[in-house]
């Protein structure tokens, strides 16, 4: 069915968008080191303001790319929830389809209430 | 751990009292330890040469004392065999962390090698090492500075000799070197002659490396300075004399007279008058060479060549100050600045001392410039956006995919699961993707974005850049530096110019370079790979740095010059290499990558000479532009 052919391309794409989109809080962590390390007086203003602004703009990244949204949370349950239903459950599925899901999108399924088993996750491959 | 007088034996001629009174005398000054705590242990014999160690002094019971030994296997004999044989088993130094050895007074400096004269300094810094003449100095002018350490003392030794005519004009170097430790700072003139009658090339290489320091370096010293003039090409500018003098760096006119050194009321530190034979000898009262010269007017330290050492042999003045500078001694400078070992050049006098100087401390090595920062992080903003860029290229996928259930293939049918997984799942597959639109990721980033472009016109509004508070293109302008589109499409206060903005598609990859190859001083290429995949499968590009073009490499702190077809040297370990991607549709060339997608470079050092190539590094980049 399309379906088979589709959740492994879903699944594989959400957990990379969810996986770059928390990477970005780590440029944030080197803007940070950056302004440290640099030349710059720690009692200058506009270093204080750069640096405000750049916490300020990690915490949004923190929490709408680094931490699982809502509507990340909400695709992710109603994908399992719906092969849950269609099937004995979501590892039978994965399995009986010889599918495996990456680390991230199986955090996140465990997360919304849908572990994966070990066997149904392909840990080599994180990318 | 600093270097210090713990890690220095001092060598003195076994039997002689004079050569016995010096070492103790020496170390007396520096607090070393003369006692033996075994005797049993504590003596030997090499060959017929007899030794003895008392804590920190070796006394070798020399057959021959002639300045110049008349051979290798003489100076082995008398000198070598018996340092090597007392480290390895006597209790007292095979306990010390040896980095330095000082020749006392009456101890042979050097011996005659074909038309060569190889200094002792020299050759027993690399004790541990067969002789190899002429053998590039691993340590020769660090561009990342770092004093000196055990790792470097497995390379190369500090070595100096302290000798003179008499007993009492030896331990009276002695006595300068000490004032100078008590009273540290330099307070007199830098003599500097940048200028000689020499007019080969290998001559103007060194003329330029003297005006790149009387340009740069010098300035930072906040000393007072005294320049020679240039006259003619066939005219070597000299120093007539110096008075409250404290340093001397100069070249040719290779023998003086005592009178060249009037009165002063600084300490005079270090002399270099770059030459073919000014270390010949240090012990000749009637000496009119400069080593001689400078130490008996009173100078702490000086060095020399015992006999031709070419030009790409004398010594560096950028590696040597830059090193005092950094509150380094002259011995760990000296080391810093000699191009070769197992060769001519002498350090003559106390390596245990050091100077500060009127200038303001050096900016660290790891302290960014503003520029340079301000730069970074316009590298990290653009590297999120693109983060984000690709996160929403990722989930308008996951849209695509799902509508694509029921729609991808009419041929292949639709079935009821398939039709009620679509409409079930396109409403939070489309939330998802409209909760990561551009819209919204660059409304996140926004005003971060803005207030980094306003950072120059606030930042520079009394400050000296070429434009009182510039506005961001004028900034851009000016430091030569571009910004990635993504983030001149986020920002609302400011347009970037187009000559300010990177093409799309365009990367540029910067890796350190490492010192792959521990033992030799090595010039170093680089082959560059770029992959789709993690495991190299598909190899979009192999570029070899052997072809320099849009290759640089960092030559000092952030400053970026081209890479030449001799690569870059052991001297630039901890130093950045890039490569910048071309386009040029003329020739059909295009290296630009896709902007969000990541890529996977890995680079290989090769040993340009023996084409030895090192370990594979990896690494991954996202494309910015």
């Amino acid at each position: 069915m399309n379906l088979l052919i589709t959740y492994k391309t879903v699944a594989d794409l959400i957990n990379n968008a969810q996986k770059i989109g928390a990477e970005t809080v780590t440029y944030f962590d080197s803007m940070i080191d950056t302004l440290s390390s640099s030349e710059i007086l720690e009692e200058s203003t506009d270093r204080q303001r750069l640096e405000s602004q750049i916490n300020v703009t990690s915490g949004v990244m923190t929490n709408y790319h680094q931490l699982y949204t809502r509507q990340m949370k909400d695709f992710v349950f109603t994908l399992q929830k719906f092969i849950d239903d269609n099937y004995l459950s979501v590892n039978d599925f994965l399995s009986d389809n010889n599918i495996k899901v990456l680390p991230i999108f199986a955090d996140i399924s465990r997360t919304v209430g849908y572990p994966i088993d070990d066997e149904n996750i392909d840990s080599g491959d994180i990318s | 751990m600093a270097i210090s007088a713990n890690n220095f034996i001092v060598v003195y001629e076994l039997g002689s009292l004079d050569s016995a009174d010096f070492a103790a005398y020496y170390a007396e000054k520096h607090g070393m330890n003369t006692s033996t705590s075994n005797p049993s242990g504590s003596t030997g014999s090499s060959g017929d040469i007899n030794w003895e160690v008392h804590g920190q002094l070796l006394g070798i019971q020399l057959t021959d004392t002639t300045e110049i030994l008349p051979s290798e296997a003489v100076f082995n004999a008398q000198l070598l065999n018996p340092i090597v044989d007392a480290i390895s088993s006597s209790v007292e130094l095979s306990n010390l962390n040896i980095w330095g050895i000082v020749l006392g007074y009456n101890i042979p400096g050097g011996f005659y090698n074909g038309d060569d004269i190889v200094s002792s300094t020299s050759r027993l810094s690399r004790l541990n090492f067969s002789f190899s003449k002429k053998t590039q100095n691993k340590l020769y002018n660090r561009s990342v500075f770092q004093r000196f350490d055990s790792t470097d003392a497995t390379h190369v030794l500090i070595c100096s000799r302290i000798d003179a005519p008499t007993l009492l004009q030896a331990k009276g170097y002695v006595d300068n070197a000490i004032e100078l430790n008590d009273q540290g700072l330099a307070n007199g003139t830098f003599y500097i002659d940048q200028y000689s009658d020499r007019a080969a090339l290998g001559y103007l290489d060194y003329q330029d490396i003297l005006s790149d320091f009387n340009d740069n370096l010098l300035p930072t010293l906040n000393l007072n300075t005294w320049e020679t003039t240039f006259q003619d090409p066939y005219i070597d500018s000299v120093i007539p004399f110096v008075e409250n003098d404290s340093f001397v760096w100069s070249w040719f006119t290779d023998r003086s007279h005592s009178s060249f050194f009037k009165q002063t009321n600084a300490l005079r530190i270090f002399l270099y008058n770059a030459d073919y034979d000014g270390g010949f000898t240090i012990t000749d009262e009637d000496s009119r060479r400069w080593p001689y010269l400078a130490l008996s007017a009173g100078y702490v330290a000086t060095a020399g060549a015992m006999s031709n050492p070419t030009i790409d042999g004398f010594l560096n003045p950028n590696s040597f100050f830059n090193a005092l500078l950094r509150g380094a001694t002259i011995g760990e400078a000296f080391l810093f600045s000699v191009p070769h070992v197992d060769w001519t050049i002498s350090l003559f006098g106390d390596p245990l001392t050091y100077c500060s100087f009127p200038a303001s401390d050096p900016v660290d090595e790891d302290v960014i410039n503003e520029h340079e920062a301000w730069n970074i992080i316009s590298k990290d903003l653009a590297r999120s956006a693109a983060d984000l860029y690709k996160k929403e290229s990722d989930l308008k996928s996951v849209t695509l995919e799902v509508v694509d259930i029921i729609t991808s293939d009419p041929s292949v049918g639709v079935d009821d699961i398939s039709v009620d997984a679509a409409v079930t799942l396109l409403y939070p597959a489309n939330d998802l993707y409209n909760n990561n639109k551009e819209a919204v990721w660059q409304s996140q980033l926004k005003p971060l974005v803005d207030t980094f472009f306003d950072f120059p016109r606030l930042r520079y509004n009394v400050q000296t850049t070429g434009v009182l508070a510039p506005n961001v293109n004028d900034y851009l302008t000016e430091q030569g530096f571009k910004v990635s589109r993504l983030l001149s499409d986020i920002s609302s206060s400011a347009i970037i110019e187009e000559d300010n903005l990177l093409d799309d598609g365009w990367w540029q990859f910067e890796f350190t370079v490492y010192d792959d190859d521990v033992d030799n001083y090595v010039n170093y290429h680089f082959i560059l790979e770029v992959a789709s995949d993690e495991n190299f499968v598909n190899i979009l590009m192999t570029k070899d740095s052997y072809s320099i073009r849009n290759w640089t490499y960092e030559k000092e702190k952030n400053t970026f010059v081209d890479l030449t077809f001799s690569g870059v040297s052991s001297s630039y370990i901890g130093r950045k290499v890039r490569y910048e991607s071309r386009q040029d549709p003329l020739i059909s060339l295009d290296e630009y990558l896709t902007r969000g997608e990541t890529y996977y470079f890995r680079v290989t050092q090769y040993n340009l000479e023996t084409e030895e190539e090192y370990i594979l590094r990896e690494y991954t980049n996202i494309i910015y532009s």
